[in-house]
């Protein structure tokens, strides 16, 4: 269903496909005696005994695998003492939610405790019931069960029984306020039991939704005494041409079943308000008419802004809309309610509801400038009503937006929405530079909240690949053996500097060096110094201008598709070599041992520390213990250690690996937006596939990092950082923990 | 292993790590050359292995996510603070640091954790010291009275720098109105806590450790050690000009209010209205690093003065026993009461007298009539006359510099400092 709605996504799921034949078949813990399916309420019921070790504590999944599918839902088993099994077991009883399938013949149920997997088959002559019969018989065992919380809830549902009929004459989508009307009758055996809460579980083409129900009644001589018509309305559901199949109401144990008349009780949109407003019009008095009235008189959406006439007074504002489709909308603003007067907020469009969850899919951050200029006059003074809601749009693509404020009372109002603008690293930007970093619940937040979003904003960004426009100096190798390649943003001067030290030092003539220039309104400084600087030094290289800047992964990875040597060595064009033979050294190891992946060497600071001699990871509990990589012995002087030493991970601003084991277990991941986390992401790939990392202490440059600038404006960078941390951390935390419980 | 030969195995060296809250190679205060020159007279020592843990705390010090660096050498160590020091409860919230410090101390295991100073590190470091090295002995050295004062541990009262003799929760409050003497019981609890780590205390005057026995540190872990300073630099002694020259008085060290600058130009220009006395003020020392509305004083007074005040400018350390010996005497007018003065140990290692506030630390260090002569703190009346006398009768000058001390030649320091950390660890 598109705009799925809650209640439905916790329902358990009948995989239709057929059961595979298993391979290792479980051993049989156990006999089920009875089975069956209790339609009111909706269950599957399972009965029998099972041995004592396989008594399973807590609520956790259960598999009922059929000849023709299985049925997976989550319950929780309860017990009963049973004279017959002595020291063998005990009796169990277990009700798993579902709907009727064809399902075929029961083979087993299956479920885990621990490693081991338990299965319980039917016995021979086991018992297949339904409805009355199997809730008598469940009853029996369920009185004999220790009192779980299951128990009850298993009794309440079995005690659901059908009762008399209903039929559907019309039904209508009404769009302004996102939900069904339905005009039917209901047979007096059913009515006599809704003075109980009503609720409605609707069937769809697509699926489920169960809902809380507003219904009147009215009189309709034509039943003979039967029954009475009713109107019904539930909130969402599908869109026309979505289906609707049947309506199941609910009144305490009482359930009936409405269906349709006919093929097409359809109405077509125009249609359907003044048809409705007629029915409900001759409906009994009382407030569930007035409630209809209501909602059939409402106005749908035209632009403007109608928030303001509603009774409970709610404050929005609306600032910025970021497009992170197919993910989600963002929503940035500020919100302003008395308690309890809010019932939701829905993102809309001509054809979408698209509901705010203003709990775990937001960020809730200070605006006292709202307070300021309109609270405090409203009366309200806690400055934590600015929001930032990740509004998930499954199929969403275009079209006009508009804010849908439902308050307690059932009123509606309408707020205008600003055109989406952002896009790419600025919209990226925007996303970040909202959260206080060390917000704490950053689980949530970026699983949640700006993860998918970002991820959606960098996906579509890397999307459209930039245009490559090569210049070569000189002549390159015709075959090289060794590949630089050294993306340049910022500081284009050091090509200046790393040339002169090539040519001074050495670099050998098998090397190709290849400059891959990532800042694009840099071009004409980098043309005219990579001319120069070819004129004076005579090392040739190539310089890849790129037409938009794409970050360190995404420029490494033009730089290598371009290369032909047969080792790739990744440079920083910060890092500055002391000798001229490091990469034949480098690519010496590599040819020694074939299961070492990457190589890189010892990196100094300008004062002859330590900047890089391998990379370990540190979780940090103020980053919700997320690993982190750490240079260590960072800053301290060099130990004058020799000799390669096994690294878990090394860092991109050298890294040499074999040009095969890039194209077949490479590139850097362009998930790591703008650059962080993308080196020890690929070592650690490497390492997955047998192939570890090292840093040779023999081989030393400098490497001149500069210390980050602390500041507010900087915020969004910081956040960057802990969105790659949270794609790295999601994808590596199993084997950093493994590695860390190794060592 | 058959051609095994027995090396002769002494006992095990003396591992002592001596900290700062700075590093003479990033700044030059006497706490941090003192304890910079501990740490490499104690290194020359053939039994002693030694390393330097000091504080950059510039803004850019440092490096990215990392606390300790060494920028130097392979003996010293700095720490850069994240900058959030707390100058109240003297502690230190940098969170990366008691991890860094644990690992450091694990690699060096020092049998001693000597400590010029705990600001910058914050006085939990004592306890991380405690925590990771169980038996490491842990020396402070006192360096004025910031424990116990929290007006810059100068013991002055706020305001009008009336002196002080003791910390009182209510009389500290009268000096900050907007700090509860509750928080000043909290300010002295937190700091005890951890000064009850500490094995030795030691004090290079004895004045300074009579405070700090009074305000609570038991007596028995209070040591008076003299900072160890350096022998003069070989120059040249000049000769006292005859009585008709001009009486030349040098002050040496910071320009501020503290060190009684005031008191000197109030001096000069009641001698400036005495024509016979011709009695000259050479002042060698750095104004940049005090208060504006001080240093735009300062230079304003200048500009008025007559001829017999000269401003001479900042001057390095290597220049001062130079400089020095072309005065007749060192002035130290301190309104505050001092610790140690390094000048004071200067000027008698270079056989100048000097003239001081008659309290503290410069009346304990300077014998009156010994070693120089004294005045009454803060007076600059009297100060005039002391130097008028000095002028007139020329002989009490000569006379003093038959009789001055010089100060503990290094190599006695060294020894007592070595010989505490023996008996701290046989203890």
């Amino acid at each position: 269903m598109k705009s799925a709605t809650k209640p439905q996504a916790a329902r358990p799921e009948v995989s239709q496909r057929p059961t595979k034949p298993q391979p290792d078949i479980p051993a049989v813990n156990g006999l089920l005696e009875l089975y069956g399916f209790h339609e009111p309420a909706g269950v599957w019921i399972f009965a029998g005994w099972i041995a004592h070790p396989a008594t399973p504590a807590e609520t956790q999944q259960y598999d009922a695998m059929f000849d023709l599918g299985t049925l997976s839902a989550e319950a929780q088993m309860a017990f009963y003492p049973r004279e017959d099994l002595g020291e063998r077991g005990v009796g169990f009883i277990v009700a798993l939610a579902g709907r009727r399938r064809r399902l075929g013949r029961l083979l087993r149920l299956e479920y885990q405790i621990g490693q081991a997997s338990i299965s319980i088959v039917p016995v021979d002559g086991v018992r297949e019931l339904a409805d009355r019969a199997l809730a008598d018989a469940a009853a029996e065992i369920l009185f004999a069960c220790s009192l779980v919380s299951d128990v009850s809830a298993t009794h309440a549902l079995l005690a659901r029984r059908f009762v008399g009929e209903g039929y559907i004459d019309v039904v209508g989508f009404h769009a302004p306020s996102g939900g069904w009307l339905v005009c039917g009758w209901v047979s007096y055996d059913w009515l006599a039991h809704r003075h109980e809460a009503v609720s409605v579980d609707a069937l769809f083409d697509a699926g489920h939704v169960v809902s809380s129900v507003v219904q009147a009644f009215y009189e309709r001589a034509d039943l003979g005494g039967k029954g009475l018509g009713t109107i019904l309305y539930f909130k969402g559901g599908g869109v026309p041409p979505d289906r609707l199949l049947r309506v199941t109401l609910r009144a305490g144990d009482a359930v009936v079943v409405l269906t349709p008349t006919d093929a097409n009780v359809l109405l077509p949109a125009d249609q359907m308000v003044p048809q409705f407003r007629g029915l409900i019009g001759g409906a009994q008095a009382g407030p569930e008419r007035d409630q209809l009235l209501q909602l059939i008189s409402r106005a749908a959406y035209d632009g403007g802004n109608t928030l303001e006439p509603l009774a409970d007074r709610v404050l929005v504002g609306l600032d910025e809309v970021v497009d992170c489709t197919p993910d989600s909308i963002v929503v940035f603003g500020w919100l302003l309610a008395r308690p309890g007067a809010l019932a939701q907020v829905t993102l809309r469009s001509a054809r979408h509801r698209l509901p705010l969850d203003l709990d775990a899919g937001c960020v809730w951050h200070d605006r006292p400038d709202v307070i300021e200029t309109i609270g405090r006059q409203h009366g309200y003074d806690d400055p934590r009503c600015g929001f930032l809601a990740r509004v998930p749009c499954g199929a969403y693509a275009a079209g006009e937006l508009y804010l849908e404020v439902e308050t307690s009372d059932g009123a509606i109002g309408f707020r205008p929405v600003p055109r989406p603008q952002l896009t790419g690293i600025s919209a990226i930007k925007r996303v970040l530079g909202e959260l206080d970093p060390g917000g704490g619940d950053i689980d949530r937040v970026h699983d949640h909240v700006t993860g998918p979003a970002v991820a959606a904003l960098g996906a579509r960004q890397r999307a459209t690949a930039p245009r490559v426009q090569t210049l070569s100096f000189g002549s390159p190798p015709a075959r090289p053996e060794y590949s630089v390649v050294i993306p340049l943003y910022g500081r284009i001067d050091f090509i200046e500097v790393q040339l002169a030290l090539f040519a001074t030092l050495g670099i050998g003539a098998d090397a190709e060096i290849l400059y891959v220039l990532d800042d694009p309104p840099r071009l004409h400084e980098a043309r005219t110094l990579a001319a120069s600087a070819h004129a004076r030094f005579r090392v040739p290289f190539r310089l890849l201008c790129l037409s938009r800047n794409v970050g360190f992964a995404p420029a490494s990875n033009i730089g290598a598709r371009a290369a032909a040597g047969r080792f790739v060595c990744f440079m920083n064009s910060d890092v500055f070599p002391t000798g001229g033979d490091w990469l034949p050294r480098l690519a010496a190891h590599l040819d020694r041992d074939p299961y070492l992946g990457a190589v890189g060497p010892l990196l100094l600071f300008e004062d002859g520390s330590v900047q890089h001699q391998g990379i370990a990871f540190k979780t940090l509990p103020a980053f919700g213990d997320w690993s982190f990589p750490q240079h260590p012995r960072k800053g301290m002087r060099a130990r004058g250690a020799t000799g390669l030493v096994p690294e878990i991970a090394i860092t991109g601003a050298c890294m040499m690996l074999r040009r095969d084991d890039l194209a077949a277990h490479g590139p850097f991941d362009e998930a790591f937006v703008v650059g962080d986390f993308e080196d020890t992401d690929l070592c650690l790939r490497l390492r997955q596939r047998g192939l570890g990392s090292a840093v040779d202490h023999g081989v030393t440059m400098h490497h001149l990092e500069r210390r980050s600038q602390a500041s507010s404006a900087h915020r969004w960078r910081m956040n960057l950082t802990l969105h790659n941390a949270w794609v790295h951390q999601r994808r590596w935390a199993d084997t950093l923990r493994a590695l860390r419980l190794a060592a | 292993m058959n051609d095994f030969t027995a090396v002769p195995v002494g006992p095990a060296p003396l591992r002592v790590l001596v900290a700062s809250h700075s590093h003479p190679k990033i700044n030059n205060g006497g706490a941090e050359i003192a304890a910079f020159r501990l740490f490499t007279e104690i290194s020359a020592c053939a039994h002693v292995e030694a390393w330097f843990l000091g504080c950059d705390n510039q803004p850019g010090a440092g490096r990215d996510g990392v606390a300790i660096t060494q920028p130097f050498t392979d003996r010293e160590y700095v720490y850069s603070p994240g900058g959030q020091f707390d100058w109240f409860r003297l502690a230190n919230p940098d969170p990366r640091l008691p991890d860094e410090l644990e690992a450091l101390l694990l690699e060096l295991r020092p049998d001693v954790v000597h400590l010029h100073h705990y600001v910058n590190f914050g006085v939990e470091t004592l306890l991380a010291i405690r925590r990771t090295l169980p038996r490491a002995k842990i020396v402070v050295t006192l360096h004025e009275y910031l424990a116990i004062c929290n007006h810059f541990g100068q013991m002055v009262k706020r305001g009008d720098f009336a002196l002080c003799d003791r910390a009182g929760l209510a009389d500290c409050h009268r000096c900050f109105p907007l700090v509860d003497p509750s928080d000043f019981f909290i300010r002295e609890r937190y700091i005890k806590l951890f000064f009850g780590y500490v094995d030795s205390f030691l004090a290079p005057s004895r004045f300074l450790a009579d405070r700090y026995a009074a305000w609570g540190i038991d007596a028995a872990r209070l040591t008076v050690i003299e900072n160890m300073v350096a022998p003069a630099a070989p120059v040249a002694d000049v000769a006292t000009k005859g009585r008709h020259a001009p009486l030349r008085i040098g002050f040496f060290g910071q320009i501020s209010k503290l060190k009684g600058i005031q008191v000197l130009l109030d001096c000069a220009k009641i001698l400036a209205e005495q024509p016979k006395t011709r009695i000259s003020f050479e002042l060698y020392g750095d104004h940049k690093n005090q208060p504006k509305i001080f240093q735009d004083e300062f230079l304003a007074q200048l500009a008025t003065l007559g001829v017999n005040v000269n401003y001479r400018g900042a001057y390095r350390q290597e220049q001062v026993d130079q400089l020095m010996r072309g005065v007749d005497a060192v002035l130290v007018p301190s309104i505050w009461w001092e610790n140690s003065p390094v000048v004071i140990q200067e000027a008698l290692r270079n056989g100048r007298p000097v003239i001081c506030s008659d309290i503290g630390g410069m009346a304990e260090k300077v014998r009156d009539g010994l070693d120089g002569f004294h005045f009454a703190a803060g007076s600059a009346l009297e100060l005039s006359y002391l130097l008028t006398q000095l002028h007139d009768d020329r002989t009490l000058l000569t006379r003093v510099r038959g009789t001055i001390r010089a100060p503990a030649p290094m190599a006695d320091t060294l020894a007592r400092h070595l010989a505490l950390y023996e008996s701290l660890i046989a203890a």
